[in-house]
């Protein structure tokens, strides 16, 4: 049977499992570790420790430096990790994004895709914050792809036939100098799914009028991401991206602006890392600022 | 030769429309007038019931005639607060629909393996799977896009037949013997507005949806669970739900109570409210022209908008300003789609209560 929960990727099959509520419904094992990673911009592991967790999870806690900062020191703790709990059976790596840059969190997942087998038995699990919808940053917006070991940056001249998605949530003016300098052979404009039909949200998508209308883009692009049910999410706009020919004489290029609520936002992220797109974003934002609640987690298996 | 450039020609339609609007003694901002140039040509300029070539635009000017010039601005408001679910909206609502109810199953799924994440994240879809055979979906309304959503839940899982879904509840006993065995009905509906379309009590006697449902399929319900999935709910539909399916539930003794599961929830108009979309102000200026002698005189009750009360709000006193790209809810307020008295309304409606 074809089990529509599972995502086909470069790098083998991930079967997709989000799970609301405070606390992991599982048992842990002895070999499940939370990794603590210090945020990018900060190499101070006593700040890192002096951060509340909103959940416990996991059996042993690992204080780590994030891959960005460890690639340029002395090799990064967070493969040793992996390889280590490759060894056992059936670990789950934790990991909470508070406070991690976008970058950091992107190269993260990177790591976990490329240096994990479904052999291995090796899952990830994301503690998903709930906040209140993040305050993002208007300006910096930067090209780059996630490496395992950090970021590569990209010039947006050098993006070729880029077929963008970006997220409403933005500021409009943002988003249209983005278009203005990237020149989307295409958009697909990500629309968070509203749980109560909001009359201002007719005028929220009008705001982007200019930049919808200037790249003659379709109502039909629209793409809703229904944070009720964040694994059809995932699994519907890594299907879009997936769809994008990025072979052939014409290749064009996926590029993601992620947004939204804290669901959307991760969803995103990792369904462009999965599909291997190119991110603009703020420089060092970070999506979830500070985590005053959990929504709930997401769990990943590579599978045959 | 002069050429006019795409923004050169949206500058120009903004400015027009804002010209026009100030001849008639509406004053927009030029912002107001370019989103709502943007929504009309995006969203309700394809409103099924206009006629070919027939523009929002164009409408919107002949309606706002209709009232008189100093409470033209006002009836402006009504505009700004509008919201269009267009066809494509419609089919996101039908997969929303579907994966509501593939979320309230894992929810509910009582017996897991929990030993630990592997075996927990193995088996958790297989059981849902195994939850959504033993569930038949029935279509309470035309306009929910059913096949659509059958095509989509079919192509999600494969454990359904074509007989998992019904295309309307209405089906004779003889039709019945060919479903698969189920545990769980899903009722599918487009709009609960009011609520009193799915149930209400008239002369002592349970009328709607619901009763008539559980009249037709009594013999088939034994030891199910049946939940009421309507796509839009508003607030007054989830009010008069609330206080109703336990009364018809206790007095009819109906084995098991509906519960019901909206996709979407439907706020108060926000022209017509000042605490969030809960209740309706009617001290705000568009809840006092909805009331208005001089235009709601105008306005003819019929026999089935009489069994919601007075309808200055629409019907049921949902006090929308909801459109559906198929057809205009009467829960929306009159003023938008009657068409009596030689009323010219912004979205006209056509009627399709049988009560």
């Amino acid at each position: 049977m074809v089990r529509k929960t599972q995502i086909i990727t470069k790098h083998g099959m991930i079967l997709v499992s989000f799970v609301e509520g405070k606390q992991s419904p599982f048992v842990y094992t002895k070999t499940d570790i939370f990794l603590r990673i210090v945020p990018h911009q900060s190499n101070f592991p006593a700040k890192i420790k002096s951060l509340k967790r909103t959940t416990k999870v996991g059996y042993k806690e690992i204080n780590a430096n994030c891959i960005c900062i460890e690639k340029v020191t002395q090799g990064s703790l967070f493969d040793v990790v992996i390889s280590r709990m490759a060894k056992e059976s059936k670990s789950l790596l934790w990991l909470d994004p508070t406070m991690i840059p976008t970058e950091c969190l992107a190269s993260i997942f990177t790591n976990w895709l490329i240096n994990t087998k479904s052999t291995t038995n090796l899952g990830l699990g994301i503690v998903i914050p709930s906040t209140e919808n993040t305050k993002f940053k208007k300006d910096n917006y930067k090209a780059w792809t996630p490496t395992p070991s950090g970021i590569l940056r990209k010039k947006f001249e050098e993006i070729k036939l880029p077929v963008w998605y970006p997220s409403l949530t933005r500021e409009p003016e943002c988003l249209k100098e983005i278009a203005n300098a990237i020149k989307p052979f295409d958009i697909l404009p990500v629309v968070e799914f509203p749980e109560i039909i909001n009359y201002a949200a007719e005028r929220e998508i009008a705001l982007h009028y200019y930049m919808l209308d200037q790249y003659r883009t379709r109502t039909r692009n629209f793409i809703y991401l229904n944070n009720k049910s964040p694994a059809e999410a995932l699994i519907t706009l890594f299907g879009s991206f997936d769809a994008i020919p990025r072979t052939g004489k014409m290749p064009r290029s996926l590029v993601i602006t992620p947004g939204g609520k804290p669901i959307s936002y991760l969803v995103t992220l990792l369904a462009g890392v999965f599909a291997g797109g190119i991110f603009i974003t703020p420089e060092m934002e970070s999506p979830y600022p500070e985590a005053r609640d959990t929504w709930g987690f997401a769990i990943f298996k590579k599978c045959e | 030769m002069y050429h006019v450039t795409w923004d050169q020609n949206i500058r120009r339609q903004t400015e027009v429309l804002r010209e026009e609007l100030k001849l008639i003694g509406v004053e927009i901002s030029e912002e107001k007038a370019a989103h709502l140039r943007f929504l009309a040509q995006r969203k309700y300029d394809r409103y099924d019931l206009f006629s070919p070539g027939e523009t929002f635009l164009s409408r919107l000017i002949s309606w706002l005639e209709k009232f008189d010039k100093e409470d033209r601005q006002i009836a402006m408001e009504i505009v700004d607060s509008l919201k269009f679910i267009s066809q494509y909206e419609m089919m996101e609502l039908a997969v929303a629909t579907f994966e509501n109810i593939r979320v309230l199953l894992r929810k509910n799924l009582s017996d897991l393996p929990r030993e630990n994440w592997s075996i927990y994240v193995d088996s958790i879809e297989q059981k849902v799977n195994d939850e959504l055979s033993k569930s038949i979906f029935i279509a309470c309304a035309d306009d929910i896009l059913f096949n659509y959503l059958r095509r989509y839940a079919m192509q999600q899982v494969d454990v359904f037949q074509k007989d998992n879904f019904v295309e309307y509840y209405k089906l004779e006993k003889a039709s019945r013997v060919d479903l698969p065995p189920f545990k769980r009905v899903f009722l599918i509906d487009q709009l609960s507005g009011s609520g009193m379309t799915a149930i209400r009590k008239e002369k002592r006697e349970w009328k709607g949806k619901l009763p008539t449902f559980f009249k037709i399929w009594q013999d088939n319900l034994k030891n199910c669970d049946i939940y009421y999935c309507p796509f839009l709910q508003s607030s007054v539909s989830k009010r008069h739900l609330m206080t109703n399916l336990p009364k018809w539930s206790k007095e009819t003794d109906t084995s098991s109570l509906v519960k019901v599961l909206p996709t979407c929830s439907v706020s108060v108009s926000s022209g017509l409210s000042s605490d969030g979309g809960i209740t309706i102000d009617e001290n705000l200026p568009v809840a006092k022209l909805c009331r208005n002698e001089k235009y709601f005189s105008k306005f003819v009750d019929d026999r089935h908008i009489q069994k919601g009360g007075p309808a200055y709000y629409g019907f049921g006193r949902a006090g929308l300003t909801l459109i559906l790209q198929s057809n205009c809810p009467n829960n929306t307020i009159p003023l938008i789609w009657h068409s009596y008295n030689d009323w010219f309304p912004l979205f006209p409606r056509v009627a399709h209560h049988r009560w």
